[in-house]
């Protein structure tokens, strides 16, 4: 028990006690820099993110200049200080005089003039009193030659006569029919004939009329390539 | 700085902050090791080993509040300490059968100042300091001590009765009124 108290009093006195005795050498900011060099040194932030940072910042700035640049879309476009080209001849409409009836190449004088066209100065903003007028351009017209003075003559008519055309009435040939069998040239059966002049062969032997007189049947022998059993 | 903000600021690795933090309690850290190591060069060296530890086991820490962080970082100092001593091996001659009872007078010490104290302490030898110190002012028992030095647990008890019996024996010297009172 009296162990007990004299540990707490021990403990009271030196749990917060922080001074240091006056024979001590030991110096805090000294013993820090020893320490400081064992320590492990913070990661520092790679260079890259500084280069990234920097790359977006310019970006940002650039989109910002040329945004500003921009104009808006509802300014009124004014033209009073534009300046106006001179006309050009090329471009400019060509007129020519219509040729009077009766006269010749070289008294038909054709006419060209280039009028240089004075530039307009667009009407007001007014879009609801607008007009634009376009210029017609003048169309060349054809020449006619002048049949005024020329005399006609009368012309003589002559009876109108019917003419009946001599036709050679020819009497339509008389056509024979012949049937094909009788021609002899039915295909099937020249195809037949062939066919059978390939695998057989047909003799029949040439009779007297005598012999077609008499009453025994004619013999048919047939001579085959293969016997036949 | 609170300490929190300071705690969560030497985790992430400012150099400041570590510095700060160091400043505020390299003193009360240094005192602590001095109670163990008598050499001021090797309890400084021990402290800053401390320290390294604390700074780079920060991030495994899991802050609850100040005592505890300082109660921990006490913790790495006194285990700084005890690795030393350990090596010196200052228990090998000491014998169980010495372990008696003895008692110092609560009011003697309390009339001593911290400095004081500490003075007395320092002049233990090692091995009864380190029971001491152990017991005595950290709070632990004598199975813990024994676990932590690798002694046996009567060892630690001899251990504190000797240390107990030679601090009468400097407070009896130191105060004679102390000495009179003990003889009658």
């Amino acid at each position: 028990m009296q162990n007990d108290r004299l540990n707490n009093t021990l403990q009271e006195k030196l749990s917060g006690f922080s001074e240091l005795p006056a024979n001590s050498t030991f110096s805090v900011q000294g013993s820090w820099q020893k320490l400081e060099a064992q320590l492990p040194q913070q990661k520092r932030r790679g260079i890259w993110w500084y280069r990234s940072a920097a790359a977006v910042v310019m970006c940002l700035a650039t989109a910002l200049f040329f945004f500003k640049q921009d104009k808006p879309a509802d300014v009124a476009i004014d033209h009073r200080n534009d300046h106006v080209p001179a006309p050009t001849t090329h471009h400019a409409p060509v007129q020519q005089v219509p040729v009077a009836s009766g006269s010749t190449a070289s008294t038909a004088a054709v006419k060209k003039t280039i009028q240089p066209q004075p530039f307009r100065q667009p009407a007001a903003e007014d879009h609801n009193a607008f007009s634009k007028s376009v210029p017609q351009p003048t169309i060349a017209l054809p020449v006619v030659p002048d049949t005024s003075n020329k005399s006609m003559g009368t012309v003589a008519l002559v009876p109108v006569t019917t003419v009946t055309p001599a036709v050679a009435v020819v009497k339509p040939a008389q056509i024979k029919v012949i049937h094909l069998n009788d021609l002899n040239d039915d295909p099937y059966y020249r195809e037949a004939v062939q066919k059978g002049k390939s695998n057989f062969s047909f003799s029949t032997p040439f009779r007297s009329a005598k012999e077609n007189e008499s009453p025994e049947p004619r013999k048919l022998r047939l001579r085959l390539p293969v016997s036949i059993n | 700085m609170e300490f929190a903000q300071l705690v969560k600021e030497c985790r992430k690795g400012s150099v400041t902050a570590q510095k700060y933090f160091y400043e505020e309690y390299a003193v009360q850290m240094f005192l602590l090791c001095r109670r163990y190591v008598k050499a001021e060069e090797i309890s400084e060296e021990l402290m800053l080993n401390g320290f390294l530890s604390f700074f780079t086991g920060l991030s495994r820490f899991e802050y609850i509040n100040e005592a505890a962080t300082i109660g921990w970082l006490k913790r790495i100092m006194v285990n700084e300490c005890l690795g030393y001593i350990r090596k010196k091996k200052p228990f090998l001659t000491v014998a169980e059968e010495h372990a008696t009872e003895v008692g110092v007078e609560e009011e003697a010490v309390s009339n001593l100042s911290a400095a004081e104290i500490l003075q007395l302490i320092e002049q233990l030898p090692i091995g009864y300091r380190t029971v001491f110190n152990l017991y005595a002012i950290e709070g632990l028992n004598h199975k813990e001590i024994a676990s932590m030095l690798g002694i046996a647990e009567g060892t630690s008890k001899s251990q504190l009765s000797k240390a107990r019996q030679m601090l009468q024996q400097m407070l009896m010297a130191k105060d004679q009124q102390y000495a009179e009172r003990q003889v009658k």
